[in-house]
């Protein structure tokens, strides 16, 4: 098997085919610091492209509660049990991908969801890590916790789906990177269903073939916009663009090789899986760093203090602060001030804004006894 | 003593041949069999064929899950009918569930006259014809286009894309569709035959020229029909010997083809190359 450069897990690693790189590579970023688990990007994205017949169950964006939600039922869990535990030694993945792990005649490691486990789209919503006792809450910081994972395909850079496509009807467009299902070639086999370890290709159960995620490139080639789950997410969680390929030529003006490569604070979703995905998330600051190790890799814990002194860290702020200003893509960033600068790559401005909401104080009045005014 | 055992079993076996080379004859009949259950095959002779599990290319399988066919042809001069046998516990005849995969069998031949190209799919300037019976096309015949209401009878939606309001419960098939509702079925827009919910045969007709190159042929002139019959599925496919289409093989009578065989079984998850094939490959098709 081919050996190609897996950044994310900091080696080499085996995968069906050699080395070819896009010319760019699509990518998004989504802070679930922010996330309210609206699902408004969910409907966004449904009734966009999959509100037709046969697609019924399918969610290319779905939010889910962690620790205990999923969709498709268990999808995270049932991948990390089939591998089993494995180790990180410091920034290099000493364990197995999907890949390397792969049982004797099949290319990846993977299983086939049961059609029952997508009964519940949004199974175990708001439930958090542990029960909060009545009044515990009240007592000071409790450790419980819970956070909303926002997941659409990673438009991976070595995806699962497509190494084990038998059909080769996956291709990763050279010229984006987004990874697509060809709708005539595919027959139907859910090869990449079982391969793909974020369960992001559905089985249309009208056309007898898989669909998966376009990333909104019909969109994106007709107005140079962000993806629907992107300029339609209510949290202002997300930023939809494009990343260096390679970490080595990462650009500072450019948000997502800052955030991604310069920064290291926006990270992969289990990294481990060794697909090296390009939706890349900020770990939530409050959860246990044991699972953000699992879920985001080594560098989690030095992000989320990374996070935490964004207030005080002006570029930082500004990079941040673009998510969900703009329509258009944003391909370069800077500090003005207290301002954050988005610019387009035909070095137009998409968006303007202060990194600080302006805030009022009230005064306490005397005359109602509450901080509260109206015109008595 | 063991040898002469061996010879009275044979013998007694009748006119199954189970040589160590199989050859399947196809005698000349006036009217062609369509119907498996024709009781004219008994007259038509019977070669079994031990099945391999199909482990070259991944995915493949560890086992043969069908460890043997039983081939039996007949021919009119203008059209060629083969049977198919196989013992299947379990009818599987679903694939509008995502987890379901369809039982089914294929005869493949090799198109260019004389060549026995890869028995594997063919191979690159080698091109073989694959005829693909299928349980789910059989049942969309007998049935329906099964869909999504047929697999999830209480299944509620409002409406689709360009459609008036769905009435709840009722049977909504994608042919009532308008065209401009038709686009946002992907599959049946980008004309994958598989999307296709106007079936008119149960085989489909394609070409390999190697592994991952199968496609759908442009005419489909292969007509099949199956049926489950006491665990056995006994299945027909029927093409003209010669269909004056460039991509199929010309068969002709007074001579012997290679032609080569494929079984899935459905309930273990078998689809595409998790297959059983003909065991050595190419088998001997005398046309007589
Ligand atoms: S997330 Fe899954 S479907 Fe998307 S590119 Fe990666 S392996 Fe393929
Ligand atoms: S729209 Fe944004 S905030 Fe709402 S659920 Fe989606 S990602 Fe979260």
């Amino acid at each position: 098997m081919p050996k190609v450069k897996n950044w994310q897990i900091g080696r080499d690693m085996e995968y069906p085919y050699p080395e070819s790189k896009p010319q760019k590579q699509v990518a998004f970023i989504f802070d679930p610091n922010k996330c309210i688990a609206c699902q408004t990007c969910t409907m966004a994205c449904k009734t966009t492209w999959t509100s037709g017949k046969g697609q019924e169950y399918v969610f290319w964006n779905n939010v889910e509660s962690k620790p205990y939600g999923f969709y498709p039922l268990g999808w995270d869990v049932q991948t990390l049990g089939l591998l089993g535990p494995q180790k990180w030694e410091g920034g290099k993945y000493a364990g197995k991908t999907v890949f390397e792990a792969a049982p004797d005649q099949e290319s990846v490691l993977g299983y086939l969801p049961n059609e029952r486990d997508y009964e519940s789209p949004n199974l175990a919503e708001d439930e958090c890590s542990a029960s909060v006792e009545r009044g515990e809450h009240l007592k000071g910081v409790h450790k419980k916790w819970g956070f909303y994972l926002a997941r659409i395909c990673n438009h991976c850079a070595y995806p699962g789906c497509l190494a084990a496509c038998p059909r080769k009807a996956i291709y990763k467009r050279a010229e984006d990177g987004i990874v697509l299902i060809d709708q005539k070639r595919c027959r139907g086999y859910r090869e990449c269903v079982k391969a793909c370890p974020y369960k992001k290709p559905f089985y249309n159960n009208t056309t007898r073939v898989s669909e998966k995620c376009i990333s909104c490139y019909p969109k994106m080639e007709a107005t140079g916009q962000q993806s629907q789950c992107t300029t339609n997410c209510i949290g202002k969680i997300r930023l939809n663009g494009f990343k260096s390929v390679d970490p080595a030529q990462a650009n500072k003006d450019n948000p997502f090789d800052y955030l991604i490569h310069i920064r290291k604070i926006a990270l992969p979703l289990y990294p481990q899986f060794g697909t090296q995905p390009n939706v890349y998330y900020i770990p939530p600051v409050h959860v246990d760093p044991k699972y953000l190790l699992q879920m985001f890799g080594p560098g989690a814990e030095e992000a989320v203090k990374a996070y935490r002194n964004a207030p005080n860290d002006k570029e930082l702020l500004a990079a941040l602060t673009i998510f969900g200003c703009a329509e258009p893509m944003t391909s370069k960033f800077k500090a003005e001030g207290d301002l954050a600068v988005g610019i387009d790559d035909k070095g137009a401005e998409t968006a303007r804004v202060p990194t600080r909401e302006p805030s009022f104080v009230r005064e306490f009045s005397q005359k109602t006894g509450a901080f509260l005014y109206n015109n008595s | 003593m063991k040898k002469l055992l061996v010879l009275a079993f044979l013998l007694a076996m009748g006119s199954i041949s189970f040589a160590a080379e199989p050859v399947i004859t196809s005698g000349a009949v006036k009217d062609i069999l369509t119907d498996p259950m024709d009781p004219a095959w008994d007259g038509a002779g019977a070669t079994i064929i031990p099945m391999a599990p199909q482990n070259v290319a991944t995915p493949g399988i560890k086992a043969a899950s069908v460890p043997s066919i039983k081939v039996s042809s007949v021919h009119n001069d203008k059209d060629i009918a083969i049977k198919v046998e196989w013992y299947d516990s379990t009818v599987n005849d679903a694939v509008n569930m995502s987890d379901k995969f369809a039982d089914a069998c294929a005869v493949q031949f090799a198109v260019k006259p004389g060549t026995e190209p890869n028995f594997m799919m063919g191979e690159p300037n080698g091109p073989v014809q694959i005829l693909q019976w299928k349980a789910a096309w059989e049942k969309d015949l007998a049935k329906g286009y099964q869909d999504v209401e047929q697999a999830y009878p209480n299944y509620n939606v409002d409406t689709y894309p360009e459609t008036k309001a769905v009435p709840q419960k009722a049977n909504y098939p994608v042919t009532s569709f308008s065209p401009n509702a038709q686009k946002y079925i992907a599959g049946l827009a980008a004309g994958n035959n598989l999307s296709n919910p106007l079936k008119n045969t149960s085989v489909e007709e394609m070409n390999a020229e190697g592994f991952g190159t199968l496609t759908a042929q442009a005419t489909q002139n292969a007509k099949g029909k199956g049926v489950s019959d006491y665990r056995y599925w006994k299945v027909v496919i029927v093409r003209p010997l010669d269909s004056g289409d460039a991509s199929d093989a010309v068969l002709k009578a007074g001579s012997t083809v290679p032609v080569a065989f494929t079984v899935w079984d459905g309930s273990k998850g078998e689809r595409g190359a998790r297959k059983n094939f003909s065991d050595g490959g190419w088998v001997k098709l005398n046309i007589q």
